[in-house]
């Protein structure tokens, strides 16, 4: 449900993207996604690819039960976030995406053909040595990978046990706002926070609770992009942490509130990484 | 021979003379007309009863032969200018240079031999009545007191220099004539024929040699780039000649850098094609001047080894490259085209992408203004680029001036410009116009429903062309051939229209090629190209038919730099065409070094009003400058500079003083109105290489030059008889060519030479046997008609 909020400052033309948006998600479906091992031959030039990986622990550790069925981690907002980011991608810019996204494991034999990847929910992420070693070969041959939604210390420190094996020795940077990644297309001058949407209320901040994460959590308040680079500088992985703007991206026609105050900033934000990653 | 019979004189004397009358048409010569129109009068009588038409017949061969009875009373002269005896001299000018000491090819003589024992034989005695002064040339044009002192020793054969300088500047007397006797194998500088003709003097040549050395085998032609940069691969440019007749024959050809051998290869020696031009591929290594050699194993029979083996300097230092790179969408191959050039710190990419349908970002720019408003705001700006590779971008993108400018871009410039595929690529992107279609390798449709710009799996693979060009070579522990066919499957390609007669085709890819599970099924379609080249003007352009290169990239291990050193090598080859700005060139000729400097504004107009100084650094060290004085009727400056010691000198411009750029561009009209006013063209922090040189500056220039003078093998190079040349030789002058096995006319040409001092004569010709024999076959014709129409006698 919808939250109610008396904004007055709606804008047309966040209307009228909402309502293209709901017309769209409601018109027919051509494909919700690729199979895994299938490749439809189009003419569009990104898959937007969602990694597959497991998790430890039990329920509401490496999967849990929202709307009526139960999630693994890495499914999280799959496959509806990629759907309208790809719908955004085509009307808002240059690039051209499938409407098809692709979830594939991190050993798959083509995986080298998604030149960008993109992994959620990774707090409970645990990697095999195959994994491993497939994803230390697709950086080090320029794939760039983005993680997202993970919120506080456990689960940064999940990620970060995970990614010191696939690189180690290699250290984390937080993006400066003055990085070019916050500069592509848009220019961000603040890194949005994005909660999920059942916890998006108007008037109580945007950061999600504490029970809903791995704890210790410690501070959620603050959403950052840490990176790894290369040894020349450029971006490996990218890691939106405390933020879950896949979520603003598969929410966006749950409310204009909602629109209006996160799916904006969290598109903005992709378009920046995507056109970050197809150009350095 | 018979003419001389007949006519009593030789043909110089008719080509030359005038024919007149040296009797008196007096008393004796009218009445000698009366008496033979009385008797003809007479003996028409006798012919009455003929038919007219016999009549008439008999007259008119009655009256022939009455003229030539007439003429003959008339005492004809032909009145010639024919050299003063004593008065004269014929210079005799014999080639001393090193291939006179090989064999002349007719008997066991050599060529120097033969050319004695002429002169001793027949030239001496053809100059009579004329002074004799005998001169030889190699390195330069000598006296010489006798035939015997003359030697084959010079390594160098300055025909053309040497003619020139005697015919100019001999002052012992009035010069009639020039004989030169040689092979022809001019390898010193050029001289001007119009120079040779305006002399004056005739030059008769005689040629000595055989016009081909069989079983030999001669490297006649090694060329390299003046310049290449440290851990590339180079091309050198070799022609073979040969005269094999071994239809199997093969020979091995190796580049070295001292000792070390830098590649080899074989060639096939087809009998039928007695001259192979090919190319060799080799690493130039590290920094620093190499003196590169290319050897062919000569076979065991070869008569002349001296020929089969070149060297040239290379200078491996670094050169820069600016690259235009303008792309319509954000994609993976704009991405990894930016990665791989990355690696070469050599390669300085500048990058305009359009994000959004109103946005576009700018990457390696040098300074927040340039690409500001899209493409270069000016013909010089576009000028300072080396390259321009357009990806999937609309024709629209630029306008009419703009797309005029690209073309002048390649044509004048000799920019490389690259087209990659894509939705919005050639035909699907409009760029059927003119005059970039014209440009292209290939031929460009017009737009049409029609998407040429599919995706699917495409297998690559060189053509026979590819495999012989710099652009195939990418590396890899296998044949070059095996390291195409493990490439990774390509996953676009783009239909080309017809390669262009110029054009040639690098790559092929093989389409129709499906999964099934693991396997790879091929279909086997038609090849379909992929990368086609072409030059155009002083550049290149180029198709490639793809934009999924990036798979090359990223389905092979991280170590795996096929994808890397294709795109550089590609990026190399085309920018590596582009004119520098200025150029010091440097020739070895002899002692001497022949220094030029071209200089050009931005708009890569000739620079003339200036003043040009170079730095002049010989073997030993102790340097000097030089100005160079602009070359009458040419936009270059040059010397020729003294260079006595022998080996390695450098030149390099040491001044450019004046000659403010001529022109300065205007700006283009504004762009389209995606590119316009409010476009928000992003200049990121970091973005910016820290070089900026290539903005202001010109990388490509070319400020120094080296090169090597003396010590020099080249006698032993195209050491066959040159007929051709020497035949030009004499008709540019007035003079004849010679077989030394027929100079039997030798003597009346020297007499009648155009040139020195004359006296005039009238040569007597009432005793010319021809009168006779025309005055007999008249009357015999006369009398034989008579006879068979039955009239009297």
């Amino acid at each position: 449900m919808m939250p109610a909020h008396p904004t007055a400052g709606r804008k047309l033309t966040a209307r009228l993207l909402l309502v293209v948006g709901a017309l769209i998600l409601a018109g027919p479906t051509v494909a919700q996604f690729a199979d895994e091992d299938g490749i439809t031959q189009t003419n569009d030039e990104l898959w937007l690819t969602r990694i597959r990986y497991d998790s430890v622990g039990g329920p509401r550790q490496a999967y849990y039960h929202y709307d009526g069925r139960w999630w693994e981690r890495w499914e999280t907002d799959f496959p509806q976030a990629e759907q309208n980011f790809a719908k955004r991608l085509n009307e808002l810019t240059a690039v051209t995406v499938s409407p098809a996204p692709l979830r594939r494991r991190l050993t798959h034999p083509a995986l080298g053909d998604s030149p960008l990847i993109f992994m959620s929910d990774v707090g409970y992420m645990q990697l095999s040595k195959s994994e491993i070693d497939a994803l230390r070969t697709y950086l080090a041959n320029g794939g760039f990978l983005w993680v997202d939604d993970f919120w506080g210390d456990a689960e940064w420190a999940s990620l970060e046990r995970a990614m010191a094996d696939v690189l180690p020795g290699k250290r984390w940077i937080t993006l400066p706002i003055e990085h070019p990644i916050f500069h592509t297309v848009f220019d961000i001058e603040v890194m949005p926070q994005i909660p999920a949407r059942d916890y998006a209320r108007w008037g109580r901040g945007t950061t999600e609770p504490s029970f809903e994460h791995r704890r210790p959590t410690g501070n959620m308040s603050t959403p950052s992009i840490r990176a790894y680079t290369d040894d020349d500088g450029r971006l490996m992985v990218i890691a939106t942490h405390n933020t879950d703007i896949a979520d603003g991206w598969e929410r966006e026609s749950y409310g204009e509130w909602y629109f209006e105050n996160f799916s904006t900033k969290s598109y903005r934000v992709g378009i920046n990484v995507i056109v970050y990653a197809l150009s350095h | 021979m018979w003419f001389e019979w007949l006519f009593k004189y030789p043909r110089e004397a008719y080509a030359q003379g005038e024919l007149a009358f040296a009797g008196d048409f007096g008393v004796l010569w009218w009445g000698a007309v009366a008496v033979l129109l009385t008797l003809g009068v007479v003996f028409g009588r006798r012919v009455a009863r003929f038919s007219m038409l016999q009549r008439a017949t008999v007259y008119l061969l009655q009256i022939a032969a009455i003229a030539v009875l007439l003429t003959l009373i008339a005492e004809p002269v032909l009145e010639v200018t024919r050299l003063a005896p004593g008065a004269n001299t014929v210079a005799v000018l014999v080639d001393s240079s090193q291939s006179m000491a090989l064999p002349a090819g007719t008997n066991d003589e050599t060529r120097m031999e033969v050319a004695k024992r002429l002169i001793s034989d027949e030239i001496e005695s053809a100059s009579r009545g004329s002074e004799v002064a005998l001169f030889h040339f190699g390195d330069a044009l000598q006296q010489a007191g006798t035939v015997a002192e003359v030697q084959a020793e010079g390594d160098r054969s300055r025909l053309l220099e040497s003619l020139t300088d005697l015919a100019t500047h001999y002052d012992q007397g009035a010069l009639a004539t020039v004989i030169v006797v040689t092979d022809g194998a001019h390898n010193g500088g050029s001289v001007g024929w119009e120079t040779l003709a305006e002399t004056g003097i005739p030059v008769h040549s005689i040629g000595v040699g055989p016009a081909d050395i069989p079983g030999d085998v001669e490297l006649a032609e090694l060329v390299l780039p003046s310049r290449a940069s440290p851990h590339t691969q180079v091309a050198a440019h070799l022609v073979i000649r040969h005269s094999s007749r071994d239809a199997d024959g093969k020979i091995r050809l190796r580049v070295l850098d001292g000792e070390s051998v830098l590649a080899a290869e074989s060639v096939t020696l087809d009998p039928s094609s007695p001259t192979i031009a090919t190319d060799i591929l080799f690493p130039v290594g590290g920094a620093g001047l190499r003196e590169v050699t290319v050897a062919l194993e000569a076979p065991p029979d070869d008569p002349l080894p001296g020929n089969n083996v070149q060297s040239a300097l290379l200078d491996v230092d670094r050169e820069r490259y600016r690259v235009l790179y303008l792309e319509g969408e954000p994609r993976w191959e704009f991405k990894f085209i930016r990665r791989a050039t990355a690696e070469d710190d050599d390669i300085e990419l500048v990058t305009w992408l359009r994000t959004t349908p109103r946005k576009t970002y700018r990457q390696g720019t040098s300074d927040p203004d340039e690409l500001a408003d899209g493409f270069p705001e000016s013909l010089e700006a576009l000028y300072g680029y080396d390259m321009v590779i357009i990806g999937s971008l609309p024709a629209t993108s630029l306008n009419d001036e703009q797309h005029d400018w690209l073309a002048r871009f390649v044509a004048e410039r000799g920019g490389g410009l690259l087209a990659i595929a894509g939705r919005q690529a050639l035909d699907n992107g409009g760029w059927d116009v003119k005059p970039m279609a014209q440009a292209l390798p290939v031929t460009v449709a017009r737009p049409s429903e029609y998407l040429s710009y599919r995706r699917g799996n495409y297998r690559v693979h060189p053509t026979d062309d590819g495999l012989r060009s710099v652009l195939t070579d990418i590396g890899g522990e296998e044949s070059r051939e095996r390291n195409w066919e493990t490439l990774p499957m390509l996953a676009d390609h783009q239909q080309l229209g017809t390669p262009k007669p110029g054009a040639t085709v690098i790559l092929e890819a093989f389409g129709g090629i499906e999964r099934r599970g693991a396997d790879v099924v091929v279909r086997g379609s038609p090849a379909k190209p992929l990368l086609v080249t072409q030059p155009y003007g002083y550049g290149r352009t180029a198709v490639l038919a793809t934009a999924s290169t990036w798979r090359w990239r990223m389905r092979t291990p991280p170590d795996d730099t096929r994808h890397s050193l294709f795109w550089r090598h590609l990026i190399r080859h085309f920018a590596g065409s582009a004119l520098p700005r200025r150029r010091l060139s440097l020739a070895a000729d002899g002692d001497a070094l022949d220094v030029r400097v071209a200089l050009k504004n931005p708009r890569f107009e000739p620079l003339t009003d200036t003043a040009v100084t170079v730095q002049v650094t010989p073997p030993d060290g102790e340097s000097f400058e030089v100005a160079l004085p602009r070359i009458a009727g040419e936009s270059t400056f040059g010397e020729t500079i003294p260079a006595a010691t022998p080996g390695i000198y450098r030149v390099e411009m040491a001044g450019i003083s004046g000659g403010a750029p001529q022109t300065e561009g205007g700006r283009p009209d504004a762009l389209d109105s995606v590119n316009s006013h409010d476009v928000d063209m992003q200049v990121a922090s970091g973005e910016t290489p820290g070089v900026a040189a290539g903005r202001l500056g010109y990388p490509r220039d070319a400020l120094a030059a080296l090169a090597r003078v003396g010590e020099t093998n080249l006698e032993q190079f195209a050491a066959t008889l040159n007929e051709p040349l020497l035949r030009r030789v004499a008709e540019t002058t007035g003079g004849a060519y010679w077989r030394p096995d027929d100079l039997s006319g030798l003597a009346d040409a020297l007499a009648f030479s155009s040139a020195g001092i004359h006296e005039r004569q009238q040569l007597p010709l009432w005793n010319a046997p021809f009168l006779f024999v025309l005055l007999v076959l008249l009357k015999c014709a006369e009398w034989s008609l008579r006879r068979y129409w039955g009239g009297g006698i």
